[in-house]
């Protein structure tokens, strides 16, 4: 059994990742209600991004740069990407029932991972991802801090604090917020639907590529099916935060990254079982308290 | 239904046709049902994948054609009614004669086998879904739950492929009636992610729980159906013929997907069927009207699983090998793809489904890469322009299109719509 500080370390830092990919799923819930599986191929894509911009930059500008464009890259191309996918794909599907979005949803999913499989170079295979700080580490005592995971847990709390600012104090959040509520009745009120949809796909979509990105600089190695577990995760973050509730999905990753890291901890044989946890904490939650952690205790009906 | 059988024998009784009538009819389904049987033969033993895709767009080019011409849908429907019990007859016969036809391709009956198994798994997911409208993304659980059950005990105990095979059902039903338990209290999109749960949490513990189900190692040896002294790998007499072993297994799945069909065409103008259907289209409006929404959402529950347990079963011992892969995420996708691209709520709509999910790839082996990319775009488009299936029960498609009308209604608020053909409590 590792130290309880190390322990933490390691909760913060997959935490971090399922919070923005949660923030995705919560985001698109919200304004669409719907179940967008396509989004852990988003995450997937952006980490594949990233590895095209190291790729054509690594050996020419410093490490920093270099990862500074990563993000920053995969971040515009997966946004963007999530647009369009929001526009051809479910745009026209606005009032068909869930089952018809959520099957599209799934459609897309498969086109993006077996098109990247099959087109990227060597696409099937695990691809080495860049490791700027090589074997060193942070050590504080007998904690031991990866420099990979510390910019991850930074750059995760500064993107938390700009979306917590976006949707709380400007105008963009605050239609976004009430499209999410009701979005007929924010119609009426002159809320741009539309646009705040694609908002929201862009930003949903964006924060998703940025935790492929760092899931590459943590793990080392990405490859085309990493997406379905990170939608797991993902999802399972946004129904703990309350799905559609922005603010608890910010919380909701770090809860589940908690559960899972102490849980692998304490039961014994608990590795083989990690992803159980994860499913058995999701229809927990929507069995018992669907409207998440953050939610009233008797919220509004699941439905 | 009762005054409509009525009115239908009333009808019925005042036609009276010549012999000559009859014979033109019979011999127009007869060549009709012939021609359709022959092109799938064909499609299935052309040997090139460009000719087959080259066939199978033109059918389906001829198929939609058809059903636009409104004279030639008129008259098919028309002769179909007339002679609905011919078409039986012909239907029946061409099925049971495909291992006959095609005892020379042992592996084409093997894949039609599989397409059976699927096409119940369809048909079972059919009464959750699109009987009473409850969303299962886990289905792929009651699959494996059926397919470990059967092995288990004919490995173990050595209990009889034909006691197992009830047992399986029953097993998996339980296993829908535990899944279904806590579901009543979540609805649409939740229930999708709670089923999804429970289906990913049995898998992994078929993968996990080593001294039960073998972990990733599956099951090995599992003994084929026997009836007496002939065993299901024995090769099939049948007069002068002898068919290929497959052609076992494949009248064995033949009649359980009958069992199946009658089960839900029976079900479907039931007390149980309307209560389902009820629950599907307004839940509230259901218990108003007195519905029992817990005891009819368990029966749907159940009832699919059963029919997947009973596929799952089958699935092991024809196999004789079972993995966890085998139900994985992908399946229970599958199976939901089948249902709703072949047409919710239609029974035939889904084994049609089926049948195509499992034989388009096999026929595709070129391919072998893009296949599911493929896949992926045609469910897309599919989605995108039918979203109602490409079957669609009648009811369904009525439902569809008054989603579509209300939407154009509210695009073109300002500017006339026409609104002909609307169901008329959608329009308001």
């Amino acid at each position: 059994m590792e130290t309880f500080p190390q322990q933490i370390v390691n909760a913060l830092t997959i935490g971090s990742m399922y919070t923005l990919v949660g923030i995705g799923f919560t985001l698109f819930f919200g304004v669409l209600g719907l179940i967008n599986f396509a989004h852990g191929e988003v995450y997937m894509l952006g980490a594949f991004t990233g590895l095209v911009i190291f790729w054509a930059t690594g050996s020419t500008l410093p490490v920093a740069l270099v990862m500074l464009l990563m993000f920053v890259g995969a971040m515009a191309f997966c946004g963007g990407l999530g647009v369009l996918i929001e526009w051809l794909a479910f745009k026209p599907l606005r009032r068909m029932p869930v089952l018809i979005a959520l099957i599209t949803s799934l459609a897309v999913s498969i086109i993006v991972r077996e098109g990247l499989k099959e087109f990227f170079p060597n696409g099937a295979n695990p691809q080495r991802y860049l490791a700027p700080f090589g074997l060193e580490v942070l050590r504080l005592g007998p904690v031991i801090v990866a420099y990979e995971s510390l910019i991850l847990m930074v750059l995760t709390g500064v993107l938390i604090a700009t979306l917590y600012l976006l949707v709380s104090r400007t105008w963009l959040g605050r239609s976004m917020r009430a499209t999410a509520e009701d979005r007929e009745a924010a119609m009426m009120m002159g809320v741009d639907v539309d646009r705040t949809i694609c908002l929201a796909f862009f930003i949903g979509s964006a924060l998703g590529a940025c935790a492929g990105v760092m899931n590459g600089l943590n793990y080392g190695s990405i490859k085309f099916d990493m997406g379905w577990t990170a939608s797991i995760k993902g999802f399972t973050s946004a129904v703990l935060g309350g799905l559609g509730n922005i603010y608890g999905a910010m919380v909701g990753g770090f809860v589940l990254g908690f559960l899972e890291v102490f849980v692998v901890d304490l039961v014994p044989k608990g590795g083989q079982y990690k992803d159980v946890i994860t499913f058995a904490i999701l229809i927990l939650t929507l069995v018992f308290r669907p409207s998440g952690l953050l939610g009233p205790a008797a919220g509004r009906r699941a439905g | 239904m009762a005054e409509v059988d009525y009115a239908r024998q009333q009808l019925q009784g005042q036609e009276r046709r010549s012999t000559a009538r009859v014979l033109a009819d019979r011999a127009w389904i007869f060549s009709g049902t012939a021609v359709v049987y022959g092109l799938v033969l064909l499609g299935l033993s052309v040997e090139q994948t460009l000719h087959f895709v080259l066939l199978l767009c033109g059918m389906v080019v001829a198929a939609y054609g058809w059903s636009r011409i409104a004279i030639l849908r008129g008259r098919t429907a028309e002769l179909v009614q007339r002679e609905i019990t011919f078409l039986w007859a012909c239907v029946i016969v061409g099925v049971l004669g495909y291992p006959v036809l095609l005892r020379g391709n042992p592996y084409l009956i093997h894949v039609a086998v599989l397409a059976g198994i699927y096409g119940l798994m369809a048909v079972g997911l059919n009464f959750t879904l699109g009987f009473a409208g409850l969303l299962d993304l886990g289905y792929a659980a009651y699959f494996a739950a059926g397919a470990y059950t059967s092995a288990l005990l004919s490995t173990v105990f050595g209990l009889s492929f034909w006691l197992t095979l009830p047992l399986a059902g029953l097993v998996a039903a339980s296993f829908g009636f535990s899944v279904a338990w806590p579901c009543l209290r979540v609805h649409d999109r939740y229930l999708a992610l709670v089923t999804l749960g429970f289906g990913a949490i049995i898998e992994l513990l078929a993968r996990n729980l080593r001294p039960l189900t073998g972990g990733t190692d599956g099951i090995l040896n599992i003994p084929p159906p026997a009836i007496g002294r002939f065993s299901f790998l024995d090769p099939l007499p049948v007069g002068p013929l002898t068919l290929p072993f497959q052609a076992n297994f494949y009248y064995l799945v033949v009649a359980l997907l009958a069992v199946g069909v009658l089960a839900a065409n029976r079900l479907k103008n039931s007390r149980l069927g309307r209560s389902w259907e009820a629950i599907r289209e307004d839940e509230t409006a259901a218990a108003c009207f007195g519905v029992d929404l817990i005891r009819y959402k368990l029966e749907a529950f159940m009832t699919g699983s059963f029919f997947a347990g009973l596929a799952g079963a089958v699935f092991g011992h024809m196999i004789s090998f079972i993995h966890p892969d085998n139900f994985n995420f992908p399946v229970s996708m599958g199976v939901l793809c089948m249902v709703v691209a072949g047409g919710m709520g239609n029974v035939w709509g889904v084994i049609v489904g089926a049948v195509f999910y499992v034989f388009v790839p096999e026929r595709l082996r070129d391919f072998e890469k893009l296949r599911l990319l493929l896949f992926g775009v045609s469910l897309l488009l599919l989605m995108r322009f039918r979203p109602s299936g490409v079957f669609p029960s009648r009811r369904r498609r009525l439902e569809l299109r008054g989603e579509e009308l209300d939407a154009l209604t509210a695009r073109r608020a300002a500017g006339p719509v026409d609104l002909a053909g609307a169901p008329a409590d959608r329009t308001s």
